[in-house]
């Protein structure tokens, strides 16, 4: 198993490696072979995943590791799926993603994320659970595409390059919010309320998964105020993304709550 | 007039009291402590209010000029509008009407119920994987109501709440509770649990349970307090006496916790819920018919 995920690692970083030589040549298109690299990377932690949901029997989203790397299967996955279907993927866009691939792949592989094997607690022996952080990690992965796209916005000078960027942060967060909504606080709330009898309690990580959902709300509906369009969406479209990172990081290791296991 | 119903109307306003929610709450996750209760305060439900307004308005005037307009219908963020006004309602009806109280019950302990009915725990099971850490927590309950069993068995584990008569009880604690069975000077016997105490004179003798080693069966620890200070620590095995009190018999049994809930407010927040994702799902479907017409 270690050697799935390690393997996935080196094909990511391959991957980031050739797409960062195109990118050094100022090439427009994105090189043609490396998202191959990411769709396979993408296939193995996948496997890693399915693998360690055999041992366990249930599937293997309870602890960080499991997590992170489901995590980045899915931004190496969709980086692929949204290369190969339209084309319209940026090559800055695919490496700033692929970067937070292996930036996850890298935290997962460190001392803070264990990787020991183990069956999950009661209150983790949900479905509904299942479903809530599969879903979210999901919608994030969309996210991901998103906030390289609006750095891309902020950081490019052409503008047509400017409107396809900022379409396709659109695009990304237009699909991720849905998913987000629904795994993050929809199959949350029904877990909570399963497992405790209380749909919202105020936790930190769902206070912070609130926060992030607001955030991306508020990117949506800039959309409709002419003053906020282009620059100010692209900056809350960053934002909303750190605020996915810290529900995810930081009140794990900040602040304490009900989530502490993920 | 027309202008507050403008403003009220407007996407604008709703952009403004979403971020002030969102600052509030990130002020409360980050200063717990200076902030306690914070989600029930003034400074927190005030911009909430204002924005049920808002949303109520914005809803109520997209839907009336989507009627109005010969434009394809889009009702999709409609439902989701009017999901959350529901939801919002639900949150309310829970925060007014949501009673939850907590009982520990030991093998054959019963715990009543409003409407007649009784819960008895006929089994209690906690399993651990190898390595100890827990795997099940099982409460086995029978339930009668006016006497008459209405539940043979029906097995409470976490993520598997019995809900009866409009209660959900739900597994959610477990322990060991210490037992001390005493005689006094007459003779007379009685048992108390670890917890409870007897009052003899000013004084109250609180049982804090047994200790292990010294005698055969450990030694019960009672605490002497009058009023709130904790005067002196007596400890009794088996035949031993204190206070004036001989110890019979020390025991100790398996517990389980359970939390019996009542929330009225968690069917309305279930529909607002299902709602918000029909209605998100709804404009993610129109939306990629429009991009690929």
């Amino acid at each position: 198993m270690n050697i799935l995920s390690i393997t996935a690692f080196a094909l990511l970083f391959i991957s980031a490696a050739l797409q960062a030589v195109f990118l050094l040549r100022r090439k427009r298109e994105a090189d043609p072979f490396s998202h191959w690299l990411l769709g396979a990377a993408g296939a193995l932690l996948l496997a890693v995943t399915v693998w360690r949901s055999i041992l366990i029997r249930f599937v293997a989203v309870t602890n960080t590791f499991e997590s992170l790397i489901f995590f980045a299967a899915f931004i190496a996955l969709l980086l692929f799926i949204f290369r190969l279907a339209s084309r319209r993927l940026m090559p800055f866009v695919s490496f700033g993603g692929t970067v937070i691939a292996i930036a996850l792949l890298a935290v997962a592989s460190s001392p803070i994320a264990p990787r020991e094997v183990l069956p999950p607690i009661p209150a983790l022996q949900s479905y509904w659970l299942a479903l809530h952080v599969t879903l979210s990690f999901i919608g994030e992965a969309f996210f991901v595409v998103a906030f390289t796209a609006s750095i891309g916005y902020l950081a490019a000078r052409d503008a047509e390059k400017r409107e396809r960027l900022d379409r396709l942060t659109y695009t990304a967060i237009g699909i991720g919010y849905p998913i987000f909504t629904a795994g993050a606080l929809i199959f949350g709330a029904i877990w909570a309320q399963n497992a405790w009898g209380r749909y919202w309690s105020w936790d930190p990580k769902e206070t912070w998964a609130l926060i992030t959902w607001l955030t991306y709300t508020v990117y949506l509906h800039s959309r409709f105020i002419r003053a906020l369009r282009g620059k100010v969406s692209a900056i809350i479209s960053i934002v909303a993304f750190l605020f996915t990172l810290f529900t995810f990081f930081g009140v794990n290791f900040l602040l304490s709550g009900l989530h502490s296991y993920g | 007039m027309h202008s507050l119903y403008k403003l009220l109307r407007s996407v604008k306003l709703a952009v403004v009291l979403i971020v002030i929610i969102t600052v509030l709450s990130i002020l409360a996750t980050l200063f717990p402590r200076l902030l306690p209760d914070f989600y029930r305060s003034a400074v927190f439900l005030a911009p909430c209010a204002l924005f049920a307004v808002n949303l109520s308005v914005c809803a109520v005037d997209r839907f009336a000029r989507r009627v109005r307009s010969r434009a394809k219908p889009r009702f999709g963020p409609d439902i989701v509008h009017i999901g959350l006004l529901i939801l919002i309602a639900g949150g309310l009806v829970t925060v007014l009407g949501r009673r939850e109280s907590m009982v520990y019950l030991g093998k054959g302990d019963v715990a009543e119920l409003p409407g007649g009915y009784e819960v008895q725990l006929t089994d209690y099971v906690f399993e651990k994987y190898p390595d100890g850490r827990p795997r099940d927590w099982i409460s086995t309950v029978k339930v009668r109501r006016t006497g008459v069993v209405v539940l043979d068995a029906f097995a409470i584990e976490v993520n598997r709440p019995l809900a009866i008569a409009g209660i959900k009880i739900y597994q959610t604690d477990y322990g060991r509770e210490d037992l001390a069975e005493l005689s006094d000077g007459s003779g007379q016997t009685f048992s108390i649990t670890s917890g409870k105490g007897v009052t003899v004179g000013s004084s109250l003798y609180l049982f804090r349970g047994i200790e292990e080693g010294g005698p055969p069966g450990g030694r019960a620890l009672f605490e002497r307090w009058e009023g709130h200070t904790l005067m002196q620590e007596y400890r009794a095995g088996t035949g031993e006496t204190f206070a004036g009190y001989a110890v019979q018999r020390l025991s100790s049994r398996d517990i389980t916790g359970l939390r019996a809930v009542k929330d009225p407010g968690f069917l309305p927040v279930l529909a607002a819920l299902i709602l918000i994702g029909a209605g998100l799902s709804l404009t993610f479907i129109q939306k990629q018919g429009d991009s690929s017409a």
